[in-house]
């Protein structure tokens, strides 16, 4: 049997590791001659610049982690959902019952069976009642 | 296990944790380097060497951890993925069963297997 994405197949590229190591070494070069010519100079005002350069490097080489990162982290959820799949969404417990009721502070107005209202005892009224006295329909049970 | 098979065996946590140690060291020389100085020009060297290099190799150490999980994620796959084609294989399976038929139609197997 031949596989289309073989077992062995690895996860970064070799041009992957030369992206992530050409950044890294550049960020690094970029943060040590930035400090070896800072230390040499007397004049704060003068050290500012280098040291937005190591800002810079920093920021170059943490750009190379991020990239090497998600890359992966793409690769990894796109194979696992190619051979996994995604999970079966779950069977909504859906309220049929026609009785209408609510609680007699509640906001909303529910079916009986809804799960919001379930086992609370609440009585049953008209939706007409319901609405004159300011309930809405419960969003989840939509009555 | 003792360290040094570890070290072997997991040798991309083992620089994690090595780097992770050596950027939280440099924040620390750093900070006391500055706070040992009176003058700006002598604290601003300081700043680059143990505060931004040292948060440089801090990220260094986390991406090392980080590629290690991936790669264990990696080798999971791998090992689904095998299993998953060797059930196929049987022929014990539906062909409208769930996984290995979707191994199948989502092109990770070929068809004229």
């Amino acid at each position: 049997m031949s596989l289309a994405a073989p077992p062995d197949l690895p996860l970064w590229t070799k041009r992957d590791a030369t992206v992530l190591a050409v950044l890294l070494t550049a960020g690094a070069l970029l943060v040590a001659l930035s400090w070896f010519f800072a230390a040499g100079r007397a004049d704060a005002g003068d050290q500012l610049v280098f040291v937005t350069l190591a800002v810079i490097g920093a920021v170059v080489g943490v750009t190379g982690a991020v990239l090497w990162t998600t890359h992966g982290r793409r690769l990894i959820n796109l194979r696992r959902s190619l051979l996994l799949g995604t999970a079966p969404p779950p069977v909504a417990d859906r309220a049929v019952a026609t009785e209408l009721v609510a609680g007699p502070t509640g906001r909303w107005f529910h079916r009986a069976d809804c799960l919001l209202a379930e086992g609370r005892g609440w009585p049953t009224s008209t939706r007409a009642q319901h609405e004159s006295a300011g309930r809405h329909a419960c969003p989840g049970c939509r009555p | 296990m003792n360290l040094g098979n570890w070290m072997r065996l997991a040798w991309d946590r083992a620089a994690a944790v090595i780097l992770i140690a050596a950027g939280a060291v440099a924040l620390v020389l750093g900070w006391v380097g500055v706070s040992g100085e009176a003058f700006p020009a002598k604290q601003l060297p300081y700043l680059i060497s143990g505060g931004i290099a040292g948060v440089f190799i801090l990220v260094l150490g986390t991406v090392c951890w980080l590629s290690a999980d991936m790669r264990d994620e990696w080798t999971k796959l791998d090992r689904i993925e095998t299993a998953l084609n060797r059930l196929a294989d049987t022929g014990l399976v539906d062909s409208n069963g769930a996984r290995p038929a979707s191994a199948k139609s989502v092109g990770l197997v070929d068809s004229k297997s």
